[in-house]
């Protein structure tokens, strides 16, 4: 059990910042005994670790936030497995209680450092939190896994607010899930332009050739618009050609190549000929 | 992070078919005619980043690069309520709307170079873009692909390498480097000092603030974490953060090591293990650390010592040079083609040809430096792999590598 004694003798052995208001030290080889010396005594010195943690970060809780971002690193390393758990379980249960959300946002970026699969729950439930939405969808992009990409992909089918949902596109065309195409292609063939964007480059990146047609009407746009949406024809055929599907890779270049025909538009055709080229 | 393994042979695709034409073709609109401007015309360009070296930045289009430049616009988020979005704008989307630029030049923050490198040349645009290139690996590939796709210019904002190319001693070191010789040698490059590591360490002692009235503190965040306005993380001490850049690592790097990465063959490769002495770094603010190993496939080793922290390694610098080899390997290395002339931005812009400082080996270059600064975060050996970009065997330092970006931003 570890007691506040305990806790501020780990702290103590923190350098304090130098005149500028700079961390100096100490090496890992003198950081280590004092993380072991931390994870000895278990969830408890954890908890006791952010407990000092304060809601405004100005640098006056410094050693508890330098501790247990050292922490999160350390249980990085390939024989750390046990103890990630405890500490990870320690951030879990206060994430779970009634800290201020600053503080809480803090340990979900911790949690996206260290954290597993068994955060995931706890993450989903602050996607319900408009402060800790952001960090928890990176958290859980940083994870992977299927209950991560189950979660993201439930909350997009949700619906909500376009910034929540901006988000949660993201996060889908960063993990490719195929899973996630038929709302995707929802979101793309929608109203809303921001997410209609994004939806159709998550597509785009997880080579969706069921999109070929969205990403073709997209292309049509003026202005930027017609920038994103030209790309993600190029990016989907990319992603077709190196998937071996020649047919509708070639689809989107031949349409390139015959709509830009505006000579400031020339490196779009040029773009695609060196496609049609590559494919054969 | 858990990506698309498919990206490894999709950057095959792009390579096959860029290397096609891309760089080698003259496109209609050098040769003149409709609507095009010839070799000897003025290029319309814009600024965007416009405080610290971006005026510089700028000036060089015409003066170092030697451009006919017409300047249309420029724009900085910390213009607020200041613009008339005709010549000055804060928002680097619109500048990159119009039709009559042709050339940017990039002077934001490194968080943001990679993404608006990358949207410059979806819109047609080639790229002056400061150093460093990127604040991730995976950004770096991304501009990379984004150069090949659309055919455009893209040459990073330091040029030591052209002076140590202009050199023969240097030319013939390139060749062995590339060669292979260097396999089974001990070669090694010891760079001490010069990277401003404390004074690019980021103060914590620093309350929040109210965002300024002048300032798109959004915008400015981007693809980072948005986190409350602290005032050292706007205007220099960014660099001292790692939501926007690499410390005095990330600073100078790009500075020191793009001539080394000339000369040693290093433009299209990366180390293979990476180890550092340092402090355990802050979760919010880079800071001080003494030295990084990079050791590369050949053998060669690149040792970074910061002669602001611990004890230094103690290593020599280890050179090869003709002399070094054998007669067979002196007869193969006669049969190996010189290095090719490296070749300014405003020569690439005219002849549609690549850069010198082109985005492969900006990136390649910017890598040592977020290797490195991996390893000193991590107080890990990091064992790297070259072709996929990605670290082996330790899923946690991935995480650190390439960090999700705040939607809706992507790469």
């Amino acid at each position: 059990m570890a007691d506040k004694t305990n806790i501020d003798s780990f702290l103590d052995q923190v350098p304090p910042l130098n005149k500028s208001g700079k961390v100096v030290g100490p090496a890992w080889e003198k950081m280590e005994p004092i993380l072991k010396g931390i994870l000895a005594q278990g969830a408890d010195a954890i908890t006791g670790l952010i407990d000092r943690l304060n809601e405004v970060d100005d640098g006056r809780d410094y050693p508890a936030r330098y501790l247990l971002h050292g922490l999160a690193v350390y249980l990085g390393r390939s024989d750390q497995g046990k103890s990630r758990g405890v500490y990870q379980r320690a951030l879990l249960a206060a994430l779970a209680s009634d800290w201020p959300e600053s503080v809480r946002e803090f340990l979900v970026r911790q949690i996206q450092v260290a954290g597993g699969a068994e955060a995931v729950p706890e993450l989903a439930r602050s996607l319900g939190s408009q402060k800790l939405r952001g960090p928890a969808i990176a958290a859980l992009v940083a994870i992977g896994g299927t209950e991560a990409v189950g979660v993201l992909r439930k909350a997009l089918e949700n619906g909500g607010a376009s910034d929540d949902r901006l988000a949660l596109v993201q996060a889908l065309g960063s993990f490719g899930d195929a899973g996630a195409a038929p709302a995707l292609r929802s979101a793309a063939a929608g109203d809303d332009e921001p997410v209609a964007d994004l939806a159709l480059w998550a597509l785009a990146e997880m080579g969706d050739a069921g999109a070929v047609g969205l990403a073709i009407k997209a292309a049509e746009a003026t202005g930027s618009r017609r920038t994103r949406a030209t790309d993600a024809c190029l990016l989907l055929a990319e992603r077709l050609a190196a998937a071996g599907k020649k047919e509708p890779a070639g689809r989107l270049y031949r349409h390139l190549r015959q709509s830009r025909t505006d000579p400031k538009e020339n490196y779009v055709r040029e773009a695609a000929e060196r496609g049609l080229a590559a494919i054969g | 992070m858990s990506k698309q393994p498919a990206k490894t042979s999709r950057r095959r695709f792009i390579q096959a078919a860029a290397a096609s034409s891309t760089f080698s073709i003259v496109p209609p609109h050098v040769l003149g005619g409709p609507n095009h401007v010839a070799p000897s015309d003025t290029f319309g360009a814009a600024l965007i980043g416009a405080g610290g070296r971006g005026p510089g930045t700028f000036r060089d289009l015409s003066g170092k690069h030697g451009l006919n430049i017409r300047k249309v616009a420029e724009c900085d988020v910390k213009w607020v309520g200041k613009c008339d979005n005709k010549t000055r704008y804060t928002d680097f989307r619109r500048i990159l709307e119009r039709k009559d630029i042709d050339i940017v030049a990039i002077a934001t923050p490194p968080h943001w170079h990679a993404l608006i490198s990358i949207a410059a040349m979806q819109a047609g645009k080639d790229v002056v873009c400061e150093k460093p290139m990127t604040r991730f690996i995976a950004e770096g590939r991304a501009v990379v692909e984004a150069s090949k796709r659309y055919g455009r210019v893209f040459q990073i904002g330091t040029y030591g390498r052209f002076g140590m190319a202009s050199k023969k001693e240097n030319r013939e070191v390139r060749k062995i480097m590339l060669g292979g010789f260097a396999r089974g040698r001990e070669v090694r490059y010891v760079h001490r000092g010069g990277l401003k590591v404390g004074m690019w360490s980021g103060p914590i002692n620093v309350a929040p603030k109210p965002v300024p009235e002048w300032l798109d503190w959004d915008l400015y965040c981007g693809p980072s974490p948005l986190k409350p306005f602290q005032p050292p993380r706007f205007g220099g001490m960014h660099r001292g953060y790692w939501d926007y850049d690499g410390g005095g690592l990330g600073d100078m790097g790009q500075h020191k090591f793009d001539p080394l990465s000339y000369l040693f063959g290093k433009d299209v490769t990366a180390p293979v293990e990476v180890e550092a002495s340092a402090p355990p770094a802050h979760p919010e603010a880079t800071g001080m650390w003494g030295w990084v190993k990079l050791k590369y496939a050949d053998g060669f080793e690149l040792v970074i010592e910061s002669g602001e922290w611990g004890k230094p390694t103690g290593l020599p610098s280890k050179r090869i040079r003709r002399d070094d080899l054998n007669e067979q390997e002196k007869q193969k290395l006669d049969q190996r083609p010189d290095p090719e002339p490296l070749i300014g931005f405003g020569e690439a812009v005219k002849t549609r040809k690549q850069a010198g400082g082109h985005a492969e080996a900006a990136h390649r270059t910017v890598c040592i430096m977020h290797l490195a600064n991996l390893a000193i975060r991590t107080g890990r050996k990091i064992r790297f792999d070259p072709e996929t970009e990605q670290v082996v065997g330790d899923e946690l330092a991935n995480r650190l590598v390439n960090q999700p970006m705040r939607a809706p931003w992507h790469l």
